[in-house]
């Protein structure tokens, strides 16, 4: 299975290079959105993924082992990186939006030119 | 009462700090309530002064330091306390100066804040007792003399100038970084105090060459010798006061005073005597020279200074105890007349408007008080009795008829240059203080009374204490010693007289003041020859020179960076993503080991594996689709596929929030959309095919990176520790949860900021239109 | 063009998910849920509301600016890191009491402060967007 999600991640990163190579600006945010999931789920494969089971503590167990359940650090890292990634993404929206309303473009090529007056 | 002063310079920092709090409440009143505390500081230093006794040094420990070896600790013996009174002293009286002469100028906060926090930088150099504090407090110096000579930052001179200075001595500082790591390593301490009572000294080592040729880079940077001089006359744009205290005794100070203070530790070879004497007669002679075909009063004074610093600096060089002593004498009689003659010009440019010698004339007759301490002034200058420049120009002389070998070469050198100072004194007597008939008196803007008190105090204080001085030398013996002793590291009594006895030394002052006369009655032809080699010296214009190497290098830099610094947003990542793959892979494939394992590796699940490539056709679809909202959608699908993907694997949290977050994201990206034009392909075939080649590149590095991620395990997981914890210490069964708020609760704590500022980022970003309002007004 | 229907499901699926995201904030130290979840549900409600009766309503609704909820969020999480400061334990420590048998400590305040929080930032960005963009009309 890690296999899998191992090349699954590897076609997420180059769908994601190639939207960041892209002249677009929408593109390029489009792109940031593909990495960024596929960064999350880097570390959570790093976690392994052969455990299962939720990362709770059972109600009469005082503490729990790795064996029965899947890891819960890197599930808070992703959890916090996912949110961060959605007020990001509102940045990166409004950036953008302000970016088209002063530049009038949406090409990143004009962007080179028009701060060297 | 060390303590006490040590505690006074440390206040002098604090109250630089303070300067833009303080300033509005002091008013007008801020140069003389601040005067206080160096007045504080001069009179524990005064008194230290007397009760130090002979071979004796007090170490300060503050306990306070950036690194073991890096202790701010002060250290109080004879050459500190010269340095510390004169710094502190004149420091005083140029506070209290230019609480009159600023009164004018917009940017008095500034002012202060800079003068004081270099007041204060200065004296943590001369009481410094660790090499490393010396440095920090030697660059102080610079950055905060760099404010101060461009104080006028809104005109071209004097920013030209401060910038020529700082780029001068920034050169010299950092020589004398690398100078002082390297004698601490030599000697295993960077401590004054240390090496002193070690004896230690590496003349015979054979870093020695090197480490010399750093000091000596730093100490002519800063003390303005051949060939680097030029910065000084620059630095003249600066306020009078500035100038005053900056040329006087401080700033171009620092680097006679570094030589003193190496001079157990480094002085007396071949290389500092031959390059020291060297340089300071050049230095000596150019500066008089150069003095006398200067029109401006502050430029005349500035050229002198160069004189006085190359005089130094070539007594330093020639190490016999005579010549330190005529060293020290000379600073501070040097410090003494330059500090008044400044001021005194500042009052005079104040009360008339020019500094030209040749439109200034008979102030003797309208600024009686101003020009007497001018002309007691120049009496010291040109080292006529009763002034202790008397004193400090015979000691010259006597230790340059003393010195064997070279008697020949710095004699004569000597006396050409002091009989310049003796013309120029004259000329300057002679132009601006006698009333003459063919010259009418130039108009005051006020009368002399009208001036307020502490504007004349400085220069009027200054000249009586240099004659007092001059009448009573002894009270320099004491401290003269005990100096000496850590200058030259041993025993030497000192008894200064005025009066010599008729000797060879004398007969050798009259010779110099008759020709100095002589020089002065046939000014005009000697003015004129100056006038044909000033000309002739223009050519190798250095500060021209130096600009334009600044100015070629940065053209130079700047075209390399637009080469580099292109613009376009791709080729910056194409760089950095080739840049990273050849990296990477070729770390990948040469560290060897597994890839893959079958039997490790969790089973194969088909509807994981169908979730999955449904995602991934999603991406591919969005990667390639013309619109936005369909790649929208499909972002979309490939987000629920991930949450999916946690949800299967147990991460129940995560796939809520990924489920959450992603629709909102979704609605957001709509939102805005809207209002963007459609996609359009922008790119040529041919860039698509190679960001293409690029990005499957990169894609297939990450998998192999993920691949090999498994095999490496660098640290323990720390996992275990917070499934046992959590419930027990953190009363949390959802251990996601309580890794969110209690054990990593910082990390949150910084994420939620970050969310803050995006959400003010985007208010920012929507509602501020700076355009826009420049337009409405 | 108004549709009285779905305002009517929409005003009563918005306290119904407020509530869901309290219930979610509060249970979320033993089972899934926590503040951060909590606090995007409780903006999902808001968001949802707004689509449908624009992001002025949804100003009403909340009455105070969600700039300051955001502030108060910040203040709030910075205060449970305070907490046990003054305890003379370093910050961010957990300090807990227990009331009824029901433990109660700083991370369970701090977790209200990321709700607030976020329930703040995501109003604050899509009632700006759609102020702006006028998707209000």
């Amino acid at each position: 299975m890690e296999l899998v999600i191992a090349i699954f991640i590897g076609l997420l990163y180059a769908s994601g290079v190639y939207l960041l190579l892209r002249r677009s600006i929408v593109k390029l945010i489009l792109g940031v959105f593909v990495i960024s999931n596929a960064t999350n789920l880097i570390i959570f494969l790093s976690g392994g993924i052969t455990r299962s089971g939720v990362s709770f503590i059972g109600d009469e167990a005082e503490k729990a082992t790795l064996e029965t359940m899947t890891d819960p650090l890197p599930q808070a890292l992703i959890l916090t990186a996912i949110v961060i990634g959605l007020g990001i993404a509102a940045y990166i929206l409004a950036l953008k939006y302000k970016y088209f309303e002063t530049t009038g473009t949406h090409d990143l090529d004009q962007l080179s030119k028009t701060d060297q007056k | 009462m060390e303590q006490l002063a040590i505690v006074l310079i440390v206040l002098i920092f604090l109250m630089g700090l303070m300067v833009p709090v303080l300033r509005p409440l002091l008013k007008n009143y801020t140069g003389r309530i601040l005067a206080l505390v160096p007045f504080a500081l001069f009179g524990a230093l005064t008194f230290l002064f007397f009760s130090l006794p002979d071979e004796t040094a007090r170490i300060v420990e503050t306990g306070f330091g950036f690194l073991p070896e890096m202790q701010f600790s002060f250290r109080i013996d004879g050459l500190s306390l010269i340095f510390g009174m004169m710094v502190s002293g004149i420091g005083g009286l140029v506070l209290g100066y230019s609480s009159f002469y600023m009164a004018k100028y917009a940017g008095k906060t500034k002012f202060y804040f800079f003068l004081i926090l270099f007041m204060g930088a200065m004296l943590g150099l001369v009481f410094a007792d660790n090499l490393l504090a010396l440095f920090i407090f030697w660059e102080l110096t610079s950055i905060t003399s760099f404010f101060l000579i461009g104080f006028d930052h809104d005109k071209d001179k004097p920013r030209q100038a401060a910038l020529q200075a700082l780029l001068i001595t920034a050169l010299g500082g950092l020589c004398l970084l690398f100078a002082v790591i390297m004698i601490g390593n030599l000697a295993g301490t960077f401590r004054l105090s240390e090496l002193y009572s070690q004896g230690f000294h590496f003349g015979a080592h054979s870093q020695y060459q090197t480490v010399f040729l750093l000091i000596f880079v730093a100490v002519a940077t800063k003390s303005a010798q051949f060939p680097f001089h030029f910065w000084l006359p620059g630095a003249m744009n600066a306020p009078t006061p500035i100038s005053a205290y900056l040329h006087s005794a401080t700033m171009v100070n620092a680097g006679i005073f570094l030589l003193l203070r190496l001079n157990p530790v480094m002085g007396g070879t071949i290389a500092w005597k031959g390059a020291l004497i060297l340089t300071g007669g050049i230095t000596m002679f150019i500066g008089a020279f150069f003095s006398l075909g200067q029109k401006d009063l502050k430029r005349i004074l500035a050229f002198t200074t160069i004189s006085a610093l190359g005089t130094m600096v070539m007594l330093i060089g020639m190490n016999t105890t005579a010549s330190i002593k005529a060293a020290l004498i000379f600073f501070i009689v040097h410090g003494l007349y330059k500090g008044g003659l400044f001021m005194v010009a500042g009052i005079i440019d104040k009360n008339t408007g020019t500094r030209d010698i040749t439109r200034l004339s008979g102030l003797l007759k309208s600024m009686p008080v101003t020009s007497i301490a001018g002309i007691l002034a120049l009496l010291s200058m040109s080292g006529l009795p009763p002034m202790l420049g008397f004193i400090g120009k015979e000691l010259i002389y006597d230790a340059k008829v003393q010195m064997p070998e070279l008697s020949w070469l710095v004699v004569p050198l000597g006396v050409a240059a002091n009989m310049m100072m003796v013309a120029i004194s004259i000329l300057v007597f002679y132009e601006i203080f006698i009333p003459r008939k063919n010259k009418p008196a130039i108009a005051l803007l006020h009368k002399e009374k009208e001036l307020p008190g502490n504007f004349l105090a400085g220069p009027v204080i200054l000249a009586l204490i240099g004659l007092g001085l001059g009448m009573a030398p002894g009270w320099l013996n004491n401290i003269l010693s005990n100096a000496m002793f850590y200058v030259q590291s041993q025993a030497v009594d000192v008894h200064l007289t005025l009066w010599h006895g008729f000797n060879q030394v004398l007969l050798l002052s009259i010779f110099t003041v008759a020709m100095g006369t002589v020089i002065f009655i046939l000014r005009r032809p000697v003015g004129k020859l100056v006038g044909i080699i000033i000309p002739w010296t223009d050519q190798y214009h250095l500060p021209e020179k130096f600009n334009n190497l600044i100015s070629n290098y940065l053209s130079f830099a700047g075209k390399h960076t637009n080469r580099i610094q292109h613009g376009y947003h791709r080729y910056y990542l194409i760089t950095f993503f080739m840049a990273t793959l050849l990296l990477i892979v070729y770390q990948l494939l040469s560290a060897g080991g597994e890839w893959f394992h079958p039997s490790e590796s969790s089973p194969v699940r088909m509807h994981v594996v169908l979730v999955l490539i449904i995602s991934a056709m999603a991406v591919l679809f969005a990667v390639f689709s013309k619109s936005r909202l369909s790649a929208i959608v499909s972002m979309g699908v490939l987000g629920y596929g991930v949450a999916v993907l946690y949800m299967f694997y147990g991460a129940v949290d995560l796939a809520i929030t990924q489920f959450l977050a992603e629709t909102i994201i979704m609605v957001i990206f709509v939102m805005v959309i809207f209002y963007l034009p459609d996609f359009a392909v922008l790119s040529s075939k041919k860039s698509r095919i190679r960001d293409a080649i690029i990005a499957l590149s990169v894609g297939a590095m990450m998998t192999m990176i993920v691949l090999k991620a498994r095999f490496i395990n660098l640290e323990e997981p720390i996992s275990q520790f917070f499934a046992e914890k959590s419930y027990l210490e953190g009363h949390g069964r959802n251990i996601v949860n309580v890794i969110l708020v209690d054990f990593r609760a910082l990390d949150t704590l910084g994420e939620i900021t970050v969310l803050a500022l995006a959400a003010a980022g985007v208010f920012t970003l929507l509602r501020f239109n700076p355009i826009k309002k420049k337009s409405e007004k | 063009m108004r549709n009285i229907v779905l305002e009517r499901i929409v005003s009563l699926f918005l306290y119904v998910m407020v509530g869901f995201a309290l219930f979610l904030l509060f249970r979320g130290h033993n089972r899934p849920g926590g503040g951060f979840i909590g606090g995007i549900i409780a903006a999902a409600g808001f968001l949802l509301y707004g689509i449908v009766f624009g992001s002025e309503k949804v100003l009403e609704k909340i009455r105070v600016n969600p700039r300051y909820i955001m502030g108060s969020g910040l203040l709030i999480a910075l205060l449970a890191a305070l907490i046990p400061m003054t305890l003379g334990k370093p910050p961010l420590t957990g300090v807990w009491t227990s009331l009824a048998g029901i433990a109660l400590g700083t991370p369970l305040l701090f977790d209200i402060g990321v709700f607030v929080l976020v329930v703040g930032m995501i109003v604050s960005i899509f009632t700006n967007i759609m102020d702006v963009l006028k998707w209000n009309s």
